[in-house]
């Protein structure tokens, strides 16, 4: 079948790197398509060409058989090509169908048709199955859902061909996750070509026709999904095989260090449990099911109603993040540029953030600060090493590592992660799995608060189950197969 | 490499110091008076006070606040200091420490009412800058004339080693404020609430005692400026300082610091506080129309960050 879009032989060089090394990719009509690759693989440097962002240095493009060469964004979402980034484009304040006419309201007389404009988006929505309606106000509406407003707002502009979707489900749950792809499935059957990129690989075999996975700028192969296992992937995209992703699990526990006695706060009820040195405890559950406000509460980020937490064998009630890290608390929280990191700074002034009192002599100790950033970018592998990058340069993996170069320089006794690896390549996830393992080898207790199965199974030695806002199971040994944790996270819902 | 970041993350206080450069040498041909040590250092005087005070906006901005109030806090340090000197005869030397105190706890106050009253910081100012005004016109009010006597006038006119007394007070803020916004804690703090406060405050940052710091210090600004202002101008006018909230700011923006916070600096500032003191100097010197002035400086601030965006936008 003739390719709807054919790249062919195109070429980007950036200053110092050459993003992409005469790659080819094909597009088949009405098929989802993965593209993968860890970051700066070059799979957002071929996106932002194919959409005009970007011009390439040489090759050609061309869809549907004709040769393009777009110079803006424009240009391309003429051609019928729309891309849905990670960040929402939607305004929260305003109902589903001014967002979808957002910028060309339908008017009669040089006034806005109101009538018009919710009779089109009510009947968009039905058409696609969206569960919402024209006049909801856009913030009263689940992130998966707004996630599909934004989607039909680029669809229902001219007829849409292609649609490249970035990590889409970076901040949906499993079930929102489910209802997406039917969404996909949806605009498969309607004859949309979707461009799909995610670090989620089990979604991958999921949703996806075909994968062509990135490596260095170069396109290594297109397959067929259902002929790809996920460490076939994954062998892929990092070049070696990996066949022990996860790091040996820390089995020397010791005493109990961290006890949570009938806690209750907003978004949690009655939260019993305890945590030992040594251990990764995890606490998995949908999206809202709690796991976020559970640790920023045991951060002192948030205040809890009633129940007690005993830190050490002292009752412990923080009510300020200052205070929890007085106590050796460190939080890696959901969203790192939001919560973890200050982007304008450097990586190196983001690692002390934490640890000013250490290097206050009492003025601040530039070069020691540096020694430091370097000393935990050569721990942690951070790219580019340089302590006086600023961070917003990086990598999302290397941020996040940023961030728990932070929690290593300040010393906590412990460690809460909230999302740890969320949309961060997949070598920069074992790095970070690895370290969580060294830090409670080192007798620390560490706690994941994740919605991935995949690293819940893989290196907590017990796993907590919360469904909105309660405790409803506790796993460990076998029970910390993906399939057991699936099952006891769905529970009820299925 | 590392000459390159400085460029790259400098861009427009280094836009604005060849600007500066420019036009002094535009300057120098066009009056021969211009560039001489007696002029350079009217220069000096006459950016000090803006100066100072653009010191203390500087970290306010970098925090993400903003300081309306900054005139009319000087007009009270100005004020309180001539009421008790001139009006109630206590010690002018103790007189001004109070009026110094004083304004620095209405900075403080700022501060606080940012902090705790939640108020966006452009409002909290905005009312404490009218409120301000209003006490130094009631404490003032009764005493049309006050002037100061002539031993404090030296503060303005006096020299140290043939260097004007304003200089070396600017100079010194200068190198303080570059201390406290580089090499402390403090200062890298203020830098990380503007930048992301969110991050800072689950990094265990103090946020409320950062914050109310940066007010308190633009308060301390302002009182060294009225100071400075009180001793050239030698009387206490209930009117000194309006407007000079506007001037502070263009100031710090031509340095090129962002006024949405977590970057900026000191250099930039006094870069921006000497472009616009050279501008009216020379313009004065000139003898161009100083309506002049205002069109002149208000052209060079939307140029100067317009430069500074187009570039970086660029791919």
């Amino acid at each position: 079948m003739e390719s709807l879009l054919k790249v062919r032989n195109v070429s980007k060089r950036f200053p110092g790197v050459l993003a992409l090394d005469r790659v080819d990719f094909d597009l088949a009509p009405g098929e989802v398509h993965a593209l993968l690759g860890e970051n700066g693989a070059g799979k957002s440097t071929l996106v932002k060409i194919i959409t005009g962002a970007y011009r390439m240095d040489s090759g050609n493009i061309f869809v549907a058989g004709q040769e393009v060469n777009f110079h803006t964004p424009g240009d391309a979402q003429r051609a019928g090509i729309g891309v849905i980034y990670q960040e929402f484009s939607l305004v929260p304040s305003l109902t589903v169908a001014e967002n979808l006419f957002l910028g060309d309201y339908p008017t009669r007389r040089g006034l806005i048709d109101w009538k018009a404009m919710n009779a089109a988006a009510a009947t968009l929505l039905s058409r696609f199955g969206v569960n919402a309606r024209a006049d909801d106000v856009l913030s009263s509406l689940g992130v998966a859902t707004r996630q599909m407003v934004e989607i039909l707002k680029v669809l229902h502009r001219e007829d849409l061909k292609i649609l490249i979707m970035d990590e889409p489900t970076s901040s949906l749950s499993e079930g929102e996750a489910k209802t997406l792809f039917g969404f996909i499935r949806t605009l498969r059957g309607q004859g949309v070509s979707v461009i799909y990129i995610s670090h989620r690989l089990d979604e991958i075999k999921q949703i996806c026709d075909r994968v062509t996975v990135f490596r260095n700028g170069q396109k290594v192969s297109t397959e067929q999904a259902q002929d790809l296992s996920i460490s076939d992937i994954v062998t892929k995209m990092i070049g070696a095989d990996l066949a022990e992703h996860y790091p040996q699990k820390c089995t020397a526990l010791g005493e109990i260090y961290l006890n949570v006695d009938k806690l209750t706060g907003p978004g949690f009820t009655d939260v019993s449990f305890s945590a030992r040195k040594g251990e990764v405890l995890g606490i998995t559950g949908l999206v809202g099911a709690g796991k976020s406000e559970m640790v920023e509460t045991l951060f002192g980020a948030r205040r809890f109603e009633s129940g007690s937490i005993t830190l050490a064998g002292q009752d412990f009630r923080p009510k300020t993040p200052r205070q929890a890290v007085a106590k050796g608390i460190g939080l890696l929280p959901e969203s790192r540029k939001e919560q973890g990191l200050v982007l304008a700074l450097s990586c190196a002034q983001n690692v002390s953030l934490a640890s000013l009192d250490k290097i206050s002599k009492p003025f601040l100790a530039l070069g020691a600060e540096a020694d430091i950033a370097i000393d935990s970018f050569k721990r942690l592998e951070i790219r580019p090493a340089d302590p006086h990058n600023r961070v917003v340069n990086l990598s999302g993996g290397n941020q996040q590592k940023v961030v728990l170069a932070k929690w290593l320089m300040r010393d906590c006794q412990v460690l809460l992660f909230d999302e740890p690896t969320r949309g961060i390549d997949v070598g920069a996830k074992f790095q970070i799995y690895s370290m969580i393992v060294k830090l409670a080898e080192a007798g620390n207790t560490v706690i994941v608060a994740s919605s991935e199965i995949e690293e819940i199974s893989g290196i907590c030695n017990r796993a907590l189950v919360m469904r909105k806002g309660r405790l409803v199971g506790e796993l460990t040994g076998a029970g910390l197969a993906r399939e057991k944790i699936l099952e006891a996270i769905a529970g009820g819902e299925k | 490499m590392k000459l390159d970041r400085i460029f790259r993350e400098n861009r427009q206080p280094i836009i604005a110091a060849l600007s500066l450069v420019v036009i002094v040498i535009l300057l120098s041909f066009l009056s021969e008076y211009f560039l001489t040590v007696s002029n350079l250092f009217n220069i000096g005087k006459q950016a000090s006070i803006n100066l100072i005070i653009a010191l203390g906006m500087t970290v306010v901005i970098i925090s993400a606040g903003i300081d309306l109030s900054v005139g009319s806090l000087l007009a009270l340090t100005i004020s309180v200091t001539a009421v008790l000197s001139v009006a109630n005869g206590i010690n002018i030397v103790l007189a001004s420490f109070i009026g110094i105190a004083v304004t620095i706890v209405a900075g403080t106050l700022n501060g606080i009412i940012v902090q705790y009253g939640k108020v966006p910081a452009f409002i909290a100012t905005l009312g404490t800058m009218g409120v301000a005004r209003g006490v130094v016109l009631l404490i003032s009010s009764g005493h049309p004339s006050m002037s100061f006597p002539a031993g404090f006038l030296w503060i303005a006119d006096g020299t140290i080693a043939d260097v004007p007394v304003p200089i070396l007070i600017s100079l010194l803020m200068v190198i303080a404020t570059v201390v406290l916004l580089k090499y402390t804690r403090l200062g890298r703090e203020i830098y990380a609430i503007g930048g992301n406060e969110e991050a800072a405050r689950l990094s265990g940052i103090n946020i409320p005692l950062v914050r109310i710091a940066t007010y308190s210090i633009s308060g301390f600004c302002c009182a060294l400026g009225g100071i400075v202002f009180a001793a050239r101008v030698g009387a206490a006018p209930p009117s000194a300082g309006m407007g000079y909230e506007l001037n502070a700011i263009a100031a710090v923006i031509i340095g090129g610091t962002s006024l949405s916070g977590g970057r900026g600096n000191v250099l930039g500032t006094v870069v921006g506080a000497f472009l616009m003191a050279v501008i009216s100097n020379g313009l004065n010197i000139i003898d161009v129309d100083p309506y002049w002035q205002g069109i002149v400086i208000g052209s060079i601030i939307v140029f100067a960050v317009m430069m500074s965006n187009l570039r970086s936008s660029q791919r």
